[in-house]
């Protein structure tokens, strides 16, 4: 209880940075590489709605991010979902991220944070097995049929695929590459490497393009996917709205790329500069 | 009193022994079920149900009279005559190759095969045997019976032989080499057209069947159809390709030395259940050639028939469908046909492949489905004029003259009939195409023996309509029950087994309505009974009334899968299978927190019934979380990667593209090692498929074998405590002993006594020079009727009422005999002193009152007669 008490309270001020959720400062999936400057920083909040087959799943993230020194930050996040409305989840990130701008439109970043698993059983998730009839010959391979289900404990939490999975603790890092291609276009790519505990380390990609066609509008282009067979792959197109200078909407619509993701994705985030 | 109530105690236990399991088979796939002996004094038959061989003498007009029924391994499917005095039988479910000794009448040995041999062919002093499910041919010296090098052979189900004249060649032939037709992925494939049903929501992306030379497809698909092999060497020389899709007989014609194979070709590219309506598959006899390069000439057997145009009962009184038997007469002019679908014999024309007789075979007042004979093997008499017609079905032979190709008797092969009679009416439901528009197409068609066919149809329809069944994403642990829309134009789907039906059960019980038993890929029908529709949208027939689909439903209930041969005889599971630990491999499916395998196939069968959540394995649409229990039969025939040769068109998934072990589908939910996919894959290789291994197995034991046989036995017996029943069938000084393993006394039961007291050893001591003791396995509760209760009357066989045969000598110099008629399991045997060898009576006689009533004229001074039990 304690633990999940210090995750509500720290949620409410604190930030983000869900490998899949995961916040970034002018995109909805990547994080870019540019950093607050000291004492500098933002507040945001996400919501992703995903489905699968009809099933709907969905995560909300809370995080903020604070400049220290120029080039060097640290965000902290939290975040809670449901797996297709069953299995929930929490988690919290505590993150540090550098860059150094390699020209002046060209910088490179990275960043490492350490995601903790939280949920009723601390780590990992709860179902129950379904119950099963005791007059069914389980042949001679079955464990012991437990009439009336019993319930079971997932040390490991719940994975999609190699870079998307919560509830789960692991190490999660990012390379970052920002190209500004133009003053209204913005490239951005991110390499992830995911370490779970008790896991194989995972590999994962995001590409995103932005583009400014107004003063406070911004269209774009993201996509994220992991790089090993069999993963998920998921695009998405997106707005980027900043009514006022300290503050950025942004809406995203998306589709995974091959079987293994999600039907249709939606996704919509604020973020709070100050 | 004691003794009195002690055998009412004993015919109450066996009543409950007969009548406390459901009886089930194995569908045996006749190959060669009947042969002659060279000299035409004998005809073999194998009675699949009972695991014997009946032996018949051709009496008068040709008439056969049973004379004995041997007991040989279990469900054999094959036979020939070694020579006048020797016979081997296959055993499809036992792996193993009875031989026989026509004089004595009993198994002189017994030959280990691979699983599920199909047939025995001689040739060049050596005996071949096609070993259909490992892709083998094992050989043994046909004198010896020692065994030499087998040969691998690449294709799909090898079954029938046949050789060249000099026996020089051997030919073999794949039941399921395919047609060269493969799969497209859906993501490879284009859309689906628009329905036509305006209803309907747009279809869901399937995958695409297409001919092999298809310019999106980079891979071989072989079509191996036909093995040619040279007998000296005991080496492939080639492989005949393009004659066939599903192979089922073939012979060497005797002038031209030319191979003639009987075929089906099926129409499997053609997309959707209307267009293949009441036609999906050419029936053919073709010529092969056997020079280099030489293509089939085939032969339509249902030639003109417009199936554009409505069928007539002209047209289906006509149909040849699914020929599954050639016998080529010695002049060469013509060959006669089994049309096992159809039941009718044909008589081919082999210079103009013209039909010239359809002889229906389905004779009597009875016309309907429940009558049908399943012709499925054919034998020429070697001097007389005379073809014999065994029947599967009936268990039955018919004689038809070839001189004038007249049915001339039909009999029976078989003292009793194991099968229930509600089965047996069942059972033609499946396999009668004359329930089809124009009489060429039934069920097995594409479900060869009620299993597969190797092939993917679409039988999609885009004027169909929706079908909604309830699913939940259990592989998410959601029990919420929700519906899953099932689009009308599912797309490719690999055929299924109709095997093994009743042991898809599953032990999840929640949420009820998701996990309720439901039939097909996409689970979109409810029961069996709902198969009715498929007679007239698929078959281009009528419904069948409501009780003959429930016989039909009893019949398709009653089959059971073979034991997995990847599993120890004890149904332990081996720690090396396919390069992997299965035990390690059964740990990891069952242990949640490391796959969730078992979240959406648990034991026993694999399934739970569920149609889960399509995009956790990668679908377009929902599908049925399938049973496991067959997948070392279809693993390892399909490759598609780029460059690669591939035996067969279709995978292992609904669609046909899943190729590669234990990820046939898109997976992501747990990280596994490769070792430990491995282990997992033999797992899944080793998955038990309903039936123990104990319920299979048959051992002869002899005096010279029984102390090198005991620990095999000490095996049966623990093995059958649990999983089956355990039957000894023996020949012990001439005479016949059979005893059934009592699993509470552990002691034998004989056929003679109503309590089990005979150990093990003091069976065994019964054993001398020439004797032998057949050892064999059945399915539980099965044991009895397959040992010392034939009747299932609850009377030991050797307890029953023993026949008295009257001799009456009657004023016209003629002698009548007569006996009571008790099962038809006795023939009459004379000798002219009773020192002399007996001979069978050449006659069946009349049944009157009762009686069997046999009248014939005095022709000898002095004649003696008695009755011989056939068993």
């Amino acid at each position: 209880m304690k633990v999940r008490s210090l995750f509500y309270l720290t949620s409410f001020f604190l930030t983000v940075n869900l490998v899949h959720a995961h916040h970034g400062q002018n995109f909805l999936w990547l994080e870019d590489a540019s950093l607050p400057h000291h004492a500098e920083g933002h507040v945001m909040m996400d919501y992703e709605w995903e489905s699968r087959g009809g099933d709907a799943s969905q995560t909300y993230t809370l995080g903020s991010m604070l400049g220290m020194v120029h080039g060097v930050a640290a965000s902290f996040s939290a975040s809670a979902g449901d797996e297709m409305g069953a299995t929930e989840w929490q988690s919290m990130q505590p993150t540090l991220h550098v860059a150094h701008d390699l020209s002046s439109a060209v910088t490179v970043g990275f960043s490492l944070g350490y995601q903790i698993a939280l949920s009723d059983s601390e780590h990992g998730h709860v179902h129950d097995e379904p119950s099963c009839d005791p007059d069914v010959d389980l042949g001679p391979d079955a464990p012991p049929c437990v009439p009336g289900g019993t319930t079971h404990v997932h040390g490991g939490g719940h994975a999609h695929s190699a870079i998307h999975n919560h509830g789960v603790n692991a190490a999660i890092s990012r390379f970052i590459v920002s190209a500004e291609l133009s003053p209204e276009t913005l490239l951005v790519g991110n390499l992830f490497v995911v370490l779970p505990e008790g896991d194989d380390v995972a590999f994962g990609y995001a590409l995103g393009l932005r583009q400014r066609i107004s003063s406070s509008l911004s269209v774009g282009l993201e996509s994220i996917g992991d790089l090993q067979g069999g993963g998920e792959h998921s695009a998405m197109a997106a707005a980027y709205w900043e009514p006022v200078d300290s503050l950025v909407m942004k809406f995203g619509v998306g589709t995974g790329l091959n079987d293994a993701s999600a039907d249709l994705l939606l996704r919509t985030g604020v973020v709070w500069n100050f | 009193m004691k003794s009195f109530f002690t055998a009412i105690l004993a015919i109450v236990l066996m009543t409950v022994l007969v009548t406390a399991q459901p009886f089930t088979h194995y569908e045996a796939r006749h190959c060669h079920p009947i042969a002659i002996t060279p000299d035409g004094t004998k005809i073999l038959v194998v009675n699949s149900a009972d695991g014997r061989l009946s032996v018949l003498v051709p009496g008068a007009n040709g008439t056969p009279i049973l004379i004995a029924e041997i007991p040989t391994g279990n469900e054999p499917v094959s036979v020939r005559a070694r020579n006048n005095h020797e016979a081997w039988v296959v055993n499809e479910v036992s792996d193993s190759v009875s031989i026989i000794d026509l004089t004595e009448m009993r198994v002189i040995d017994s030959l280990s095969a691979a699983d599920e041999p199909a047939d025995v062919h001689f040739a060049n002093g050596k005996a071949f045997v096609t070993c259909a499910r490992n892709g083998i041919v094992r050989v043994f010296d046909a004198v010896t019976r020692s065994p030499l090098p087998s040969i691998p052979i690449q294709g799909l189900y090898p079954t029938a032989m046949s050789s060249s004249a000099d026996g020089s060649k051997l030919y073999a032939s794949f039941l399921l080499s395919g047609n060269r037709t493969t799969v497209l992925p859906a993501d490879n494939a284009r859309s689906q057209p628009n329905p036509t049903n305006p209803a309907l929501p747009a279809p869901p992306k399937t995958a695409l069947i297409v001919p092999s030379n298809d310019s999106r497809v980079n891979y071989q698909v072989l079509d191996h159809d036909v093995v040619e092999i040279d007998t000296q060497t005991m080496s492939v020389i080639r492989y005949l390709s393009d004659v066939g899709t599903n192979l089922f007989d073939h012979q060497v014609h005797p002038t031209t030395g030319e191979l003639w194979v009987l075929h089906s070709d099926s129409l499997n590219t053609i997309a959707f259940e209307p267009n293949l309506k009441g036609h999906f598959s050419f029936h053919r006899l073709s010529r092969q050639p056997l020079s280099a390069n030489a293509s089939a000439v085939p032969f339509d057997l249902n030639p003109g028939v417009n199936y554009a145009a409505p069928g007539t009962a002209a047209i289906i009184a006509n149909g040849l469908a699914q020929p599954t038997a050639l016998a080529i007469e010695p002049s060469g002019s013509h060959g006669w046909v089994a049309a096992f679908n159809s039941d009718r014999v044909a008589k081919v024309n082999l210079a103009s492949g013209a039909i010239e007789q359809r002889i229906n075979v389905r004779t009597g007042a009875d016309v309907s489905s429940s009558a049908m004979r399943g012709p499925r093997g054919l034998v020429l008499h070697p001097t007389q004029p005379f073809l014999y017609v065994s029947h599967k079905f009936t268990q039955s032979v018919s004689v038809i003259s070839t001189a004038n190709n007249a049915i001339l008797s039909e009999v029976s092969i078989s003292s009793v009939n194991v099968i229930p009679e509600s089965l047996r009416r069942g059972r033609g439901y499946l396999y009668d195409a004359r329930l089809s528009s124009h009489g060429t197409v039934s069920c097995a068609t594409c479900h060869l023996d009620a299993d597969r066919d190797g092939l993917a149809w679409d039988l999609g329809d885009p004027g169909g309509a929706m079908v909604i069944v309830k699913g939940s994403a259990l592989s998410a642990h959601i029990t919420s029950v929700k519906n899953r829309d099932l689009h009308p134009m599912k797309g490719p789907m690999v055929t299924q087994t109709l095997r093994g039906m009743a042991s898809n059960t599953t032990s999840v019980t929640t949420p009820a309505a998701s996990v309720t038993t439901k039939f097909h890929w996409r689970g979109d029908k409810p029961s069996i009974q709902s198969f009715n529709s498929t007679f007239a949208d698929l078959l281009g027939g009528a419904l069948i009334d409501v009780d003959d689909m429930n016989d039909l439903t009893n019949y398709l209930l009653s089959l059971r899968h073979h034991p997995n041969p990847n599993r120890n005889f004890d149904r332990t599971l081996k720690t090396a299978v396919s390069g992997g630990n299965a035990v390690a491999g059964r740990d990891l499916f069952n242990d949640h927190l490391a796959s969730h395998c078992a979240t959406c196939h648990p034991l026993a069968s694999g399934t739970d019934q569920n149609i889960d959540l399509m995009s956790e394995v990668g679908g377009k649409q929902p599908i049925k979380n399938p049973p496991l229990r067959t997948v070392y039969q279809r693993a390892a025939g399909f490759n598609p990667t780029p460059g690669a040769s591939s035996l067969s068109g279709f995978g292992m998934s609904h669609d046909g593209t899943g190729f590669a072990l234990p990820k046939v589908h898109p997976y992501a939910l747990d990280e596994l090692t490769n070792a430990e996919l491995v282990d997992v894959t033999a797992f899944i290789m080793s998955f038990d498929t309903g039936t123990a291994p104990v319920a299979a197995a048959s051992h002869v034991v002899t005096s010279a074998n029984a102390v090198a046989m005991s620990a095999a036995l000490q095996t049966m017996e623990t093995a059958a405590m649990a999983d089956g029943d355990l039957i000894v069938h023996g020949r012990i000084d001439g005479g016949s002993m059979n005893f059934l393993w009592n699993k509470a006394s552990q002691r034998y039961q004989s056929d003679q006594q109503t309590s089990a007291t005979w150990t093990r050893a003091s069976l065994l001591s019964l054993l001398h020079a020439g004797d032998a003791f057949v050892f064999s396995g059945t399915p539980a509760g099965q044991g009895a009727a397959r040992s010392i209760d034939r009747d299932a009357d609850s009377v030991p066989d050797g307890l029953e009422l023993v026949p008295r045969l009257s001799i009456e000598m009657l004023a016209n110099a003629s002698v009548r005999l007569s006996w009571a008629d008790l099962g038809g399991n006795w023939h009459l045997q004379r000798s002219e002193s009773l020192a002399d060898i007996w001979e069978t009576e050449m006659t069946n006689g009349t049944l009157q009152s009762g009686h069997v009533i046999i009248t014939k004229p005095r022709s000898r001074p002095r004649e003696f007669f008695r009755l011989q039990r056939n068993w």
